[in-house]
Order: C-alpha cells, then sequence, then structure tokens
C-alpha cells in the first residue's frame, strides 16, 4: 500500500514537469547566467536534498522541482549568494515533500525511526569506513536536526554564515548559537567516544 | 579578554566570521592560554573529521543532462529512469493495531514529563535569552533600529512580527529607550527592546503571553539578571547585568505605565 501511494506521488510529479505549462523559458543570457550562478552548484543541491529525505531518488526528485521553481523564479533572484539562493529552495522543497509523506502517512514522521545515514550509503562504503568515521557519523544522527543542518552546511558544505542564514531564513545570531551547540555537543560525544577507545 | 568572552568567539573564529580587532584578541589570547587553545584546536579537529567523513557524494550524471537540458528550454528533457522499485521498510509498531497502544502509552507519559518538562523549558528558556543577550553585546549587534522615540521603534515591528510589542521611553525614570531589534528565541523570532540603565544595558523580550506558560522568574545566571511579568498580554523577559533590585524597578515601572495606560 506504501508502494502504491508513492508511485502515485511519482507519476504526479512526473507529469508536472512534461506539462505544457511548464516553467516560462530563460532567455539565452538567463540561460548561461543560471549555469554559471546557480547550475554549478547542483552537487551540494543534491547532497542536501538527500541528507533531508535519506533516499536517492526522493533526492533527484526534490531537485528536479526545486530546479524549475528556481528556473521560474530566477528573474527575482537578486542575492549575491546563488548557492544561498538554490539551497533555500532545495530545502523548502525538501520539506514540503517530508510533510506530504507525513500526511499520507497518518504517523508522525520521526528522524530516529525513519532510517539512519547509512540508508542513503551503500553497504560496501560504509564497511571501508573507518572507526572515526563511523563515530562520528554516529555522534552526527545523535544531533537534532537544525542543529546538524547548521554544522554541516559550515564544516562539509563550506557556506559563510550569511549564506547559512538565508537557506534557513534565520538570523545569523542562531546560525552561530546553533553552531555553538552543534559543536559542544559533537566535541562532547567524541571526546567520551575516543576515551573508551583508548 | 578574559577566557569567559574568549571562549564564545572560538567558534567565529575557526569559521573566519570574526571582525579583524576580535580576531586579533583571540590570537592573543590563545597564544597564551592553553585551555582556550586547546579548546580551538577541538573544534579544528572536529571540522577536520566531519569534512573526512560526512560523505559528499555529487549528483548522478542523469540528473545533471536532466538539468542543463531543462535551463536550454529544452521541451522534452532526457527522462531519469526510475529505480528499480524498493520500498522502505515500516517499522513494525506502525502496521500493526500495536499503534493504538502506542499513542495512549505515549499520552499516559506525556503528562507525566510535562511536569517536569515546564520546569526544564523555564530553564532552557532562560539559558536561551541569556545567550541572546550576550551574543548581541559580543557581536555588537544590538539594535536594529537606534531610536530614543518610542514612535519610531513601536511601528518598526509593524511587518516583521505577527504582534505589536508594548514600547515605552522610561528616560524619565532613568532608564532611556535606546531602540530595538529582532531575534530568535524559543523557536520563533521575538521583539526585543533595548534600555540602559547607566552604562547596563537591558534587553527586555517580549512576545505574546499564552497559558501553560512557566510561571516562575528564574533565578540569575551566569552574573545576569533576569525578570519576568505579564503586560498587556504578554510576556516580558527582562534580561541585564544589571543588579536585581534596579532591574525589579525597571520592569516594575514598565509593567506600571502599561496598568495606568488602560
Amino acid at each position: 500500500m506504501a508502494g502504491s501511494t508513492r508511485e502515485r506521488a511519482r507519476s504526479t510529479s512526473a507529469h508536472e514537469r512534461t506539462a505544457p505549462n511548464g516553467p516560462p523559458g530563460l532567455t539565452p543570457a538567463e540561460q548561461s547566467r543560471f549555469e554559471l550562478e546557480i547550475l554549478v552548484h547542483l552537487d551540494v543541491a543534491y547532497r542536501v536534498a538527500r541528507r533531508l529525505l535519506r533516499d536517492d531518488h526522493d533526492a533527484q526528485d526534490a531537485v528536479q522541482d526545486a530546479l524549475l521553481r528556481a528556473i521560474r523564479y530566477f528573474a527575482g533572484f537578486r542575492g549575491t549568494s546563488g548557492r544561498a539562493w538554490l539551497l533555500a529552495i532545495v530545502r523548502n522543497t525538501c520539506r514540503t515533500r517530508r510533510r506530504r509523506d507525513w500526511l499520507r502517512m497518518g504517523v508522525e514522521f520521526d528522524e530516529s525511526h525513519h532510517g539512519d545515514t547509512d540508508a542513503v550509503e551503500p553497504p560496501e562504503r560504509a564497511a571501508e569506513r573507518s572507526a572515526t568515521g563511523a563515530a562520528i557519523e554516529r555522534a552526527l544522527a545523535d544531533v537534532a536536526e537544525p542543529l546538524r543542518e547548521v554544522i554541516v552546511l559550515r564544516e562539509v558544505e563550506g557556506l559563510s554564515y550569511k549564506e547559512i542564514a538565508a537557506v534557513l531564513n534565520v538570523p545569523i545570531g542562531t546560525v552561530m548559537s546553533r553552531l555553538a551547540r552543534a559543536r559542544a555537543q559533537l566535541e562532547r560525544v567524541l571526546l567520551r567516544a575516543g576515551e573508551g577507545v583508548s | 579578554m578574559n577566557c569567559a568572552e574568549i571562549r564564545p568567539l572560538l567558534g567565529a573564529f575557526v569559521d573566519d566570521e570574526l571582525q579583524p580587532s576580535l580576531r586579533d584578541a583571540v590570537e592573543a589570547h590563545v597564544a597564551r592560554c592553553d585551555a582556550c587553545a586547546q579548546a580551538l584546536s577541538r573544534h579544528r579537529l572536529l571540522g577536520d573529521g566531519l569534512r573526512a567523513h560526512v560523505p559528499r557524494a555529487e549528483a548522478p550524471a542523469a540528473l545533471r543532462d536532466w538539468a542543463r537540458a531543462v535551463v536550454r528550454g529544452a521541451a522534452r528533457p532526457p527522462a531519469i529512469a526510475a529505480p528499480p522499485v524498493r520500498r522502505r521498510a515500516r517499522p513494525a509498531w506502525v502496521r500493526g493495531g500495536w499503534l493504538a497502544a502506542g499513542f495512549a502509552l505515549a499520552a499516559c507519559m506525556a503528562i507525566a514529563v510535562g511536569v517536569t518538562q515546564q520546569l526544564a523549558s523555564r530553564d532552557v528558556l532562560a539559558r536561551e535569552l541569556v545567550s541572546a543577550h550576550v551574543r548581541a553585546a559580543v557581536t555588537g549587534h544590538v539594535s536594529d533600529v537606534i531610536s530614543t522615540d518610542q514612535h519610531t521603534v513601536k511601528p518598526w515591528f509593524n511587518g516583521r512580527l505577527d504582534y505589536s510589542p508594548p514600547v515605552v521611553d522610561l528616560a524619565e525614570a532613568g532608564f532611556p529607550l535606546e531602540g530595538g531589534r529582532l531575534d530568535y528565541v524559543n523557536e520563533r523570532a521575538v521583539a526585543v527592546l533595548v534600555f540602559r540603565r547607566n552604562r547596563h544595558p537591558i534587553d527586555l523580550f517580549v512576545w505574546p503571553a499564552r497559558r501553560g506558560a512557566p510561571r516562575l522568574a528564574p533565578p540569575a545566571r551566569d552574573g545576569y539578571q533576569i525578570e519576568r511579568r505579564v503586560v498587556a498580554g504578554m510576556e516580558c523577559w527582562a534580561v541585564s547585568d544589571l543588579n536585581a533590585t534596579e532591574l525589579r524597578e525597571f520592569v516594575e515601572r514598565y509593567a506600571a505605565h502599561f496598568a495606568r495606560a488602560r
């Protein structure tokens, strides 16, 4: 049953994508600007979607929807960071999807029950990872999502505070306090793990 | 600057987000303080660890091709093959009649937890308010709107919040209004009115009161005083390094003004 609702969701979005009332096209000048300022961030967009949805295919689907929206609203893009702008759209798309899935399942979407980070990684890769890697992943999985999101955007994706604030639509002060909390929690857990090993 | 002032800056220091004067202060401090130097290297190690171990997948080639085609306005962008049907296993407790039992159990626990949580949330809130106050002072971002005129400060919040905080200048009582800003506390944007007593800044956090909110004002934290009142249907929490007596006088005068107004 879960499979059938899922398939229906897929075919709807596929229909939207080929529908004639799709996004209005970009002018050639806009096309090259879009490629230079937005499309170069496709990889990070895909990773953000993957982390939020924990499924490769759902992530691809969400990125497609997000790009269509980005093309539609590109004329209104005035910011300095195309990366932050695209990621904000990707994140909103993913959150809308998650809420929709949540309603369909009728059960609260609970991070702790909804698969773990290994779900997005092929098992052979997981086996290669070192003990440190595993410890870091476990520690990260225990951090609350708003904190995890911020530390990953900063440390792994290298976004500035200003960009993170734009992606999450929160003040810079909030970015700073979440980062501080994420660091404190991760360092505490890893320190304890390190002591356990030695 | 001492360790207590340096520690909250270390994160912004590794992130290269500090203004030059503070960056120099941090550098000078960690050069002679082992404890802070260690805290700094923990931050750096954590960053290195995350970069080395958090998977950084690239977008699949099919997605990239599709995206390029769509940007160039292709009428029929290359299709992305659907993956083999792969269902995410639902946890057993979702499928079975266990669900109802689970909800009943959860309801019982919620009542038991609720009481403790109210106490805990009061402390969490106090901590958040104090950090917001300190953060504003440390980053120099104290006011978004700088004005001693209540008729400038109050309208500034219009459109930025879905409520309007009661604003009054208490200069006559020795607490001049200095401005206001938006801050983010308790998972929501809140109005902060900035007052001053001599050299001590006072942040007054204001948001709509609701039933079930913590009743008691928590004690001082880390040398900061906190006072709470409900004024004109708003939760008002004052945070300052001012002494307790004067901060109480401040909130009483603030509350009295609106009690009289009504």
